[in-house]
């Protein structure tokens, strides 16, 4: 084969409109900043920013688990209350039986790979869709932490703890160093690994996965305990930021990650998406929120503002495909 | 009005999908009363020809008459304002409803001109089945009938809108011998009425029974129409296929070795029974039967799609135990999906993806994929199998048929598998690509795999195989030779009606 013809085949046409839609997100979160700067100058000081990407990263934390089930065809609504219980089994953990927090954080995000592993057979072997077996297991988990730890309130954690969520190193909040770790984890996870091909394959056509030989029903297993145990980690750092730990914890979490997700472009349809998306969504998200606070408008608006956005860029993702597609046609 | 009054006048037309010219300056015309035969391989252009006249896809190029008025059909509800009625393969019944609101769904009896009238609607229904002697409770859930009293209830609905012209898209594939029967004594009645009809079919035997006339379509070109009294039944497949057996079917000898498939009793209830096959390693063979046969069903028991009550497979004398898809594929086979779109691609990933899918453990055992690696791996399937893409990662979606089939191909090339099991693999592919694709499967024989092929098509099936199995009904009927295999045997094997057949068909 000529060296020529290898590279034509290795890469596509440069077009304009794969172009547009691999930064649409990215120039829809500039000209957020542009807007909010004009608004209001104090949005661009440093501390603002910082401000921003620090609470931004726990809903990407959370919504790197949604996304990779989401790419699998799946969804985690459960996570709420996967939240809710590993955090106050990490709280309890640590104030209760005084465990330091190295040994409190892995049991509590073992008991979140297991609250994924029931997830994952409930949907593989008994074969229900994910919508209603998250739905069902965010009911019973959730039920599970308000009987066991009823209205109380855990906290007084460890400095040590407490560094993961409000600490800084260099002057930049620890939680963002942690969220660029997860993030260069899972672009691997995702992009460079044969799990990750096998993922992208499931959600594209589970069917045909299945025909290759791919070991569907574990692969989705797999993805349901990584998102637990991200919904996990996410909280564990949240409660570590907040100081304190009780039931009602981590309500919106499933919501704010699959907004992320969403919005950052993954597709219901499974299949497409990526983690860079997932960052863009989440930053959207806490933009959005942090311009309303800024402007002084009541937070009873955000949650309109962000139904709204995630309309807006699925329809956008829409009509970009059908372009696309009439352009390749 | 004349006997011979034309209803239906289509001239000129042509149609484009991407990367297929479907159909090329087709002209088609139909007779009040008459029961036209449109045949043609997969692919030729029917279902396009009929989906046009049904309003089911737009007209690009040329015209239409209905009662010599020039019409532009806009959608499926005006062409049946028309006075055209189309029947599908696939009947798109509604399930829970009953048989009589599923005839009258979209035009209800009414009261009081908003109120579905119930009484009405059911005593039209009786009437209208009754009539077509068609032994169907207008009651009963439509999910509760079998699949041909389906068809047969497609078909009355069809009738309920007092069409002049009905389109039947392969009536019969689901249908048992006696509904057949009946179905056609029903046209007969239908048509003494007047109705013009459109009978698309494979059954090439039976378009004997009921046809008038006949066109036969290959690649979107309109070969001839014939009066089907004075035609053979050999023309029809030759102007079918167009073209010499040996040049469209380039068969190459092999050296055929030692066994290395073999299935032995296979069984699923209602699916089929005791299918023994062996396929040799260099061999290709051919399992024909008519849709529903079984042989799909079979050969996904194998593969372990779907779960067996009892039988072996065995690979090279090993019995594999408890077959499924991971296990099949690591022992080398290679299963080539009847539905590309359902269960063979990936449409939304890349070329590449889609031809390395089977193979991402075998090609990156360290669990980490190599940019490199695979970039020249689906580079070199893309050469060997000259796979028309302008490049690696574009999307499967927008192939064309045969390019998504080589690709699949090529997916169990890269997985070196050495027995492939190929379902339907030239299902609406063109004639070119078809060709191409028998050479692939040549080439496989000559290295070595043994090739397991699945058609309906009578000339690919003798043009391709070593060997031949036929099903009828769930078992295999018949096993022929290259040598033996004549289209009138595997016909009679097939159909299961002829006095040829031993007992167990029946």
């Amino acid at each position: 084969m000529e060296q020529s013809d290898i590279k034509r085949l290795a890469f596509p046409r440069f077009t304009w409109i794969r172009f547009i839609t691999a930064i649409s997100r990215l120039v829809v979160l500039l000209l957020m900043v542009i807007i909010l700067t004009v608004l209001n100058p104090k949005f661009l000081a440093p501390g603002n920013i910082l401000n921003v990407l620090r609470q931004a990263a726990p809903i990407f934390i959370i919504g790197v688990g949604e996304t990779i089930v989401i790419l699998a065809r799946g969804i985690d609504l459960s996570m709420d209350s996967i939240a809710s219980l590993t955090s106050v089994v990490t709280a309890t953990l640590m104030i209760d039986n005084e465990l330091p927090f190295y040994a409190a954080m892995p049991v509590g995000l073992s008991v979140g790979a297991v609250l994924g592993l029931i997830n994952g057979l409930i949907i593989t072997k008994v074969k229900l869709p994910p919508f209603i077996a998250t739905f069902g297991t965010w009911l019973l988990f959730k039920g599970l932490t308000v009987l066991w730890i009823d209205g109380r309130v855990i906290s007084g954690f460890s400095k040590e703890f407490t560094y993961l969520g409000m600490g800084r190193f260099l002057g930049i909040p620890v939680i963002i160093f942690t969220a660029i770790i997860v993030y260069i984890i899972f672009r691997i996870l995702l992009k460079h690994t044969t799990f990750g091909r096998k993922i992208y394959a499931i959600g594209a056509n589970p069917d045909a996965s299945r025909v290759s030989g791919i070991k569907i029903d574990r692969i989705i297993i797999i993805a349901f305990i990584i998102s637990a145990v991200m919904g996990t980690f996410g909280s564990q750092l949240y409660i570590a930021r907040i100081n304190s730990a009780k039931s009602d914890f981590g309500e919106g979490f499933a919501l704010d990650a699959i907004a992320a997700t969403l919005i950052g472009g993954t597709s219901f349809d499974g299949g497409v998406g990526t983690i860079e998306g997932t960052i863009i969504g989440a930053l959207i998200i806490l933009l959005l929120r942090n311009a309303m606070n800024l402007l002084g408008i009541s937070p009873y608006w955000q949650g309109l503002a962000t139904g709204v956005t995630i309309i807006l860029a699925v329809l956008g993702d829409t009509y970009l495909k059908k372009i696309a597609k009439r352009y390749e046609n | 009005m004349a006997e011979n009054e034309i209803i239906v006048d289509m001239k000129n037309i042509s149609k484009n999908f991407p990367g297929v010219r479907a159909l090329d300056r087709v002209d088609f015309d139909l007779r009040k009363g008459e029961i036209h035969v449109l045949v043609g391989e997969n692919g030729a252009g029917k279902s396009t020809l009929v989906k046009i006249l049904a309003g089911v896809l737009p007209l690009e190029q040329g015209t239409i008459y209905i009662d010599d008025a020039l019409v532009n059909i806009h959608n499926p509800g005006h062409a049946q304002q028309l006075g055209v009625s189309i029947v599908y393969q696939e009947t798109n019944l509604s399930p829970y409803l009953s048989v009589a609101q599923n005839m009258f769904i979209h035009h209800e009896p009414t009261r009081f001109g908003f109120m579905v009238d119930v009484v009405e609607e059911k005593r039209k229904a009786k009437d209208l089945l009754e009539s077509l002697c068609i032994d169907v409770d207008p009651d009963e859930l439509v999910a509760n009938l079998s699949l041909g009293k389906q068809q047969l209830v497609a078909f009355a609905r069809a009738l309920s809108f007092n069409p002049r012209v009905i389109i039947l898209d392969e009536p019969t594939s689901s249908l048992t011998q006696q509904e057949t029967n009946l179905m056609f004594t029903s046209l007969k009645k239908v048509k003494e009425k007047g109705v013009g009809i459109i009978y698309i079919s494979h059954r090439l035997e039976e378009l004997f029974q009921i046809g008038d006339r006949i066109t036969v379509l290959r690649d979107g070109k309109r070969i001839d129409t014939l009066d089907i009294n004075n035609t053979e039944i050999s023309t029809i497949i030759r102007m079918m296929v167009g073209r010499d057996i040996s040049e469209m079917y380039p068969k190459e000898p092999t050296e055929i070795g030692e066994e290395a498939f073999k299935l032995h009793n296979i069984s699923r209830k209602h699916k089929c029974q005791d299918i023994n096959l062996t396929v040799r390693k260099g061999e290709v063979v051919g399992l024909f039967g008519l849709i529903g046969s079984g042989r799909t069903e079979a050969l996904r028991l194998a593969f372990g799609l779907d779960p067996m009550d009892q039988g072996e497979v065995y690979l090279y004398g090993k019995k594999i135990n408890h077959p499924s898809p991971s296990k099949s594929v690591d022992f080398g086979i290679g299963f080539s999906p009847e539905d590309r779109k359902q269960e063979g691609l990936c449409l939304a990933l890349s070329v590449k993806e889609n031809i390395e899918r089977a193979s991402l453990d075998r090609l990156f055992p360290s669990g980490f994929v190599s940019r490199k690696r695979e970039y020249e791996i689906a580079q070199q399937y893309v050469q060997e199998l000259n796979i028309a893409t302008p490049s690696i990662e574009r999307q499967a979606v927008f192939l064309s048929g045969g390019t998504q089939q080589k690709v699949v191909l090529a997916q169990w090339l890269c997985a070196k598998s050495s027995i492939l099991i190929l379902d339907e693999p030239t299902r609406g592919i063109d004639v070119g690509t078809k060709v191409e694709i028998y050479r692939i499967i040549n080439r496989l024989a000559r290295k070595g795999s043994a090739v397991l092929v699945i058609s309906s098509e009578l000339p690919e099936i003798m043009g391709i195989s070593d060997r031949i199995y036929v099903m009828c009904r769930g078992k295999i009927t018949g096993e022929l030779s290259r040598a033996e295999a004549t289209a009138e045997k595997i016909a009679a094997y097939a159909f299961g009606t002829q006095e040829v057949i031993n007992a167990n068909c029946n």
